[in-house]
Parts: C-alpha cells; sequence; structure tokens
C-alpha cells in the first residue's frame, strides 16, 4: 500500500471480505514495523482473530477474549497474520486478493468447525466452493 | 485498587444486598400481615380463576386439556403461596393471624385439589357439585384480606 | 393484484409481532389489563412510536449500507464499547431465547395438557429444522401470517360487548387503580417498555432487510413495513389487555400463567377462539424464539467479522452456525432446569429497560453520519423522535431495576 492512510481509521475493526465477497473476519490488530529511525511507520500484516484482539484490548477483559483461541492454536504456528500486498481495497470493507481457503492459518476456527462439524449435517453443502 | 475492581466489589455489594432484601423474612407486625394479605389475595386469585374456568367448561367454551392445565396451575399456585407463608415465623402478637390466614386458605387449597384431581380424571361432571364452595371462600379471602392488611 | 405484494409487509409484521407479542407481552399484557385495566395504554402508544422511529433508523441504514446496524458499531465506536453492548444485549435477548422456547413448550401445554418441560426437547427440535431447512423469507411469511391470528384478542373485544366508555375512561386515566400502588404502577410501565420496545426487533428488523438483500429503492417498502408492522403490533397489545381487563378486573384474578392469558379469548368466542388462540400464542411466541436466536448469533458475527446468514451455505458460515445451535442447545437446557419461564421474562425484560438507552443511542449516532447514509441521513422528525424516546428510556433505565426489587416483581 503506497497511500498514506491512518491505520486506526482505514484498517482497524474493518470486515475482511476475500476474493469471493466471502465475509471471514475483522481487521482486529495491525503490524507496523518502523524501517529506519524517523521513516513512517510500514504495515507489517494485518492480524484477525479473537487472540489478537485479545492482545490488542488488554486487560481482564483482553485475556478473556483471546484465551479460547490462544489455546486452540497449537504451539508452533504462528498467530494467523495476513500479508498486506495481498489486500486490494480498503473502502468500505479490506477486500483481499486471494481466496479465504488459500489463506495460510488463517481463520482456523472457521476451517476446522466446517470440516469437522458443519459439513457432516446434511445439506449443509461445502465449505470450499 | 484498581477502578475495575471497585466497580466489580460496588456491583457485587449491590447484587449481595439486593438478593438479601428479597428473601428476608418479615420481622415486624405490619411487614408480617401485608406478606400474610398477599398470600390472601393470592390465594383468592386463584379461587376466582378456577371459577372462570369452571364456567367455560360448563359452557363449553374451553377445551378439556387447556382447563386441566388451568386448574392444576391455580392448585400449585395456591398450595405453593401457602407453603411459602407457613415457613415464616409470625413475629410477636401475629400468632392469631397466621392461624386465619393457613386455615383459610387451607381449606381453599383443598376445594382446588379437588378439582385439579377430577379433572385429571376426566370426572368432568362432577366439576359443579365440587366448585359450588368457590364462589363463597371467595368473599371470605376478600373479607380476610381486608382484615389483615395493615 | 400479484400475490406477492402480500408478503411485502410480512418481514414488519414478522418483527413486530415477535416484538410486541413475544412471552414477555402475553403476560405482562395480560397482567397489566387484570390489574389496571386499560390505564397503561398509553405505555403502548409510546413503545409504539419509540420503536417505529428506531425500527426505520435501523432499516434505512440496512438499505443504505446493506449492513445492519449494529455491525456498524465496533467499526464506528471501537471493539471495547462494542464489547460492551454486545455482552449487555446477548445477556438480554439470551435470557429471552430460554423464555420464549418455554413459551412455545407452555402452548403446546396447553394444546395437550401434556407437562410443558417434555415439549421443550421437541421444540428445540422444530426450531433447528426450520433454521436449517427453511429459507429467510419463507419463516418471515409463514410466521407473519400465523402471528395474525392473533387478531382473534381484537375479534374477542368487540364479542365481549364493552362498556365503551368505560374503555375509554380507563386509558385516560393516568394513574394507578385504587388496590395498586404507585412503585407496582411505575414497574409494569417499565415492564412494558421493556417488552415492547426490545432492542432485539430492531436488529432483527434490520438483519432481515439485508437478508431480502433491500436496496435504497426499497425505502418506501421498508417504510411501509414499519408502518404496519409495529402498531399493528401495538393494536394486538392493547387487545390484550382489553380482554384481560374484561374478564380479570372484577373478580380480582392476578395473572401469572399463560392458560390465562388465552382463557379470555375462549369466554368471549367459545372454543374455536380459544384454539385460535392457542395457536396465535404458539406462532408468536415460535417466531420469537426464531427472532431473540437470529440476533444473538448475528450479534456476535457481526461483532467478530464472520460470515453469517442465510445468503450462504451453512458450510461457508460454520462459526455463526456452530454458535447459532450452541445458543439453542443451552437456551432448552436452561429451560429444562424447570426455571419459571414467567421468572426468567419477568427478570430478562426488566434487563431489557435498563439497557435500552445504551442500543439505541448507537443506531441514532450511525443513521446520522451524512458520509455514511448520504441523503438518506436522518431528518428532523427521525432525529426529533429518536432523541424524546433515548431521554425517557434513560428514565426507564435508571428505574428499571430498582423497581424490580422493590416491588418484587410487581408481587408487593
Amino acid at each position: 500500500m503506497s497511500e498514506h492512510v491512518s491505520a486506526r481509521i482505514a484498517l482497524l475493526d474493518k470486515q475482511i471480505v476475500d476474493r469471493d465477497r466471502l465475509a471471514f473476519g475483522r481487521v482486529d490488530d495491525v503490524e507496523l514495523s518502523i524501517p529506519t529511525e524517523g521513516a513512517l511507520p510500514r504495515v507489517e500484516a494485518l492480524h484477525t482473530g479473537a487472540e489478537a484482539l485479545g492482545d490488542r484490548l488488554g486487560g481482564v477483559l483482553g485475556r478473556w477474549i483471546g484465551a479460547p483461541a490462544r489455546r486452540l492454536r497449537s504451539d508452533g504456528d504462528a498467530p494467523p497474520a495476513i500479508d498486506p500486498e495481498l489486500v486490494d481495497q480498503v473502502d468500505p470493507f479490506v477486500k483481499l486478493r486471494a481466496r479465504f481457503h488459500e489463506l495460510e492459518g488463517v481463520a482456523g476456527f472457521e476451517h476446522w468447525l466446517a470440516r469437522n462439524l458443519v459439513e457432516r449435517l446434511p445439506g449443509a453443502g461445502h465449505a470450499a466452493e | 485498587m484498581t477502578r475495575g475492581a471497585v466497580l466489580a466489589l460496588a456491583t457485587l455489594a449491590v447484587i449481595a444486598g439486593a438478593l438479601w432484601y428479597l428473601q428476608a423474612p418479615p420481622r415486624s407486625a405490619g411487614a408480617y400481615r401485608d406478606r400474610a394479605a398477599n398470600v390472601v389475595d393470592s390465594v383468592h386469585s386463584q379461587v376466582q380463576v378456577a371459577r372462570l374456568w369452571l364456567g367455560a367448561v360448563e359452557s363449553g367454551e374451553v377445551t378439556h386439556p387447556a382447563a386441566i392445565i388451568a386448574l392444576q396451575e391455580a392448585d400449585d399456585d395456591a398450595a405453593r403461596a401457602l407453603g411459602d407463608f407457613e415457613q415464616l415465623d409470625p413475629p410477636a402478637g401475629t400468632d392469631e393471624v397466621r392461624h386465619r390466614v393457613s386455615t383459610l386458605t387451607g381449606e381453599a387449597g383443598g376445594a382446588l385439589a379437588q378439582l385439579r384431581i377430577a379433572a385429571n380424571r376426566g370426572e368432568w361432571q362432577r366439576l359443579p357439585r365440587l366448585g359450588r364452595p368457590l364462589p363463597r371462600l371467595a368473599r371470605r379471602l376478600d373479607a380476610l384480606e381486608r382484615e389483615t392488611s395493615p | 393484484m400479484n400475490p406477492s405484494r402480500v408478503f411485502v409487509f410480512t418481514l414488519g409484521t414478522l418483527s413486530a409481532i415477535g416484538g410486541f407479542i413475544d412471552i414477555g407481552d402475553l403476560v405482562a399484557d395480560a397482567q397489566v389489563g387484570a390489574r389496571f385495566g386499560l390505564r397503561l395504554a398509553w405505555v403502548t402508544l409510546f413503545s409504539v412510536a419509540g420503536i417505529m422511529c428506531f425500527a426505520e433508523m435501523a432499516g434505512r441504514v440496512a438499505l443504505k449500507t446493506q449492513r445492519p446496524a449494529l455491525a456498524l458499531a465496533r467499526s464506528r465506536f471501537g471493539p471495547r464499547y462494542a464489547l460492551f453492548g454486545l455482552i449487555g444485549s446477548l445477556l438480554v435477548t439470551g435470557l429471552l431465547i430460554t423464555a420464549e422456547l418455554s413459551g412455545v413448550a407452555l402452548a403446546l401445554e396447553l394444546a395437550s395438557s401434556v407437562h410443558y418441560l417434555a415439549w421443550i426437547p421437541v421444540v428445540v427440535l422444530l426450531v433447528a429444522l426450520v433454521l436449517w431447512l427453511l429459507p429467510f423469507e419463507a419463516m418471515e411469511r409463514i410466521y407473519g401470517v400465523l402471528g395474525l391470528t392473533m387478531l382473534v384478542y381484537v375479534v374477542a373485544v368487540w364479542k365481549l360487548a364493552p362498556d365503551w366508555q368505560g374503555l375509554w375512561s380507563s386509558a385516560t386515566t393516568l394513574k394507578p387503580v385504587a388496590s395498586e400502588s404507585w412503585p407496582v404502577y411505575l414497574f409494569f410501565v417499565v415492564t412494558l417498555i421493556g417488552a415492547q420496545m426490545t432492542p432485539y426487533e430492531m436488529f432483527f428488523f434490520s438483519s432481515g432487510a439485508v437478508e431480502s438483500r433491500w436496496r435504497p429503492k426499497d425505502l418506501v417498502e421498508m417504510r411501509i413495513n414499519v408502518i404496519v408492522g409495529f402498531p399493528l403490533g401495538g393494536l394486538l397489545a392493547i387487545a390484550i389487555q382489553a380482554v384481560a381487563f374484561l374478564v380479570f378486573f372484577e373478580p380480582g384474578v392476578r395473572v401469572e400463567h399463560l392458560s390465562e392469558t388465552a382463557l379470555p379469548v375462549g369466554i368471549a368466542l367459545g372454543k374455536i377462539g380459544l384454539v385460535i388462540a392457542i395457536v396465535g400464542i404458539f406462532a408468536a411466541t415460535f417466531g420469537a424464539t426464531l427472532e431473540t436466536l437470529l440476533a444473538s448469533s448475528y450479534d456476535i458475527a457481526q461483532y467478530f467479522g464472520w460470515s453469517y446468514g442465510k445468503l450462504q451455505v451453512p458450510a461457508r458460515a460454520a462459526r455463526f452456525t456452530t454458535v447459532t445451535l450452541v445458543l439453542l442447545l443451552a437456551s432448552g437446557a436452561f429451560a429444562l432446569t424447570s426455571i419459571n419461564p414467567i421468572t426468567v421474562t419477568i427478570v430478562a425484560v426488566a434487563c431489557s429497560a435498563a439497557l435500552l438507552p445504551f442500543l439505541f443511542l448507537p443506531v441514532l449516532l450511525v443513521a446520522n453520519d451524512r458520509e455514511l447514509m448520504g441523503e438518506l441521513a436522518n431528518g428532523w422528525l427521525s432525529n426529533a423522535v429518536g432523541m424524546i424516546t433515548i431521554a425517557l428510556s434513560l428514565l426507564v433505565s435508571v428505574a428499571a431495576i430498582p423497581l424490580l426489587i422493590l416491588t418484587r416483581g410487581g408481587t408487593a
């Protein structure tokens, strides 16, 4: 993203949809890096999921929100992060160039539930269509 | 202490206070009479409802399943109101109140139970006769309520 | 006349019937009628005006943004405020799911004399099947139409050939009857407002607007839904109060059961009337179960940004589907603890009254945002009515819980 936008207003808490306009989460946190001293911060990644939200909210509330997600994530995996290069547009929602199922590690809970619970019920359809 | 902790403690204190208030038994004679009047009023209400349902059954205005449920509810509510009341210790000077309320509401409860049993058994023809004491019971309950009110 | 035009009104009717004739209203309206006659009818008028204003606002937001009103809460007010709003409304609406479920079971009990607890698992299964199999519009239409059977209450008022002058004078007397105290009167004012102006009506209406894929060109249709649906709900509420007054006031009956809500229709119109009333109660509580359940899971899904609703297959909205099923099962389990559904209802309604202003305010703010709404932003009328409603609901909110406790739920 080359434009200067306010990450807080343009990105945070925005709905994220994928290439097929399927919603799957919100921008719960934004990871910034400062390449050189005095330069503008760069967006390294978009974080989504209850864990990221919990970390951002902080305090007791944040811990409660993030705990189940943190426990479900296996220790080896990194927390879900979206490469900002995948972002196609930011207004009125964040639209990605990829399909939701192609993203690694993102919304794992959704995948897991779809595969193990919902798809087993008659008439539920399939997640990756 | 953090602001959050203070807020949480205050909320808990309020909730505890409310629960205490709700379950605290009446201590003064006035409060006891108030509670007694309430019980009488409640049983009076059950008797009146039972009368209305009996009338509706006789006129064929209601279905039997609905009437069975309604008579069960009237009996249950009256029994519970009396039961809760009898668990309370009467403060000084209110023994007479307790006795009168217990006796009359017990009598009413008995009549309601008989109606419930007959309805459950499907003995619909017996209901009018079983319901004959109800109007007088209602009048007596009404009078007792007015006398008992502080 | 194109038959599908008849169904134009069903979203409004469903939202209104679910909101105005759910278990809370069925019991509260009959209680109020039995103890106060029509002296609290003015509360219903106020509730109708208030909810019409906010449902229209929420509907307009949905038309313009294709997002339900509360979905915008997190983006505009931040996750912390939106989370408190979510927890608050889940608390209330969650309790109501249990109460409505029990209401359906109680209606079935009345029809069959089989104990209501035995019906709870059946109702849970029925609700799950309806949600799984029926598209949103079909649900809307069936319950919108079945709920109209509640009009039997209006017919019953007529049949009881009341002293209309007496009814009018009762409706225009703004104080408690001699045998009731002011705190109890005020408690019932709060209860009626809490029961009739439930935020979930508003959220359901706006989520339904999105599911029906309404666009700004459907503004008139949306408004017709509001104008037809909610006043109809108010009319039915007043009819229930009136028949309860005509049958129960003089004998001095206190209404505490659904059977007592239905009895006056039997007395007025005979067995067929009673049967229709029971069908109506079944439909109304079933519709309300669907509404409260979906409103809760929509709220959660919208907060976290999940895909939801019927616009895609369940497998593509797995978290939403799971949460909905979990909420349904949890509510069923809670009902099976044989906790008194009427008590649950009264508490839920009082909590709803306490939270009203906090749930209305975001809708008012979003609807006023010119950048978002363009030419569909609030005009002076919406803002005037909206602000008066919020101001009055603040008073109600402050008084709700204290009155609940002081009057012991109106039984003092």
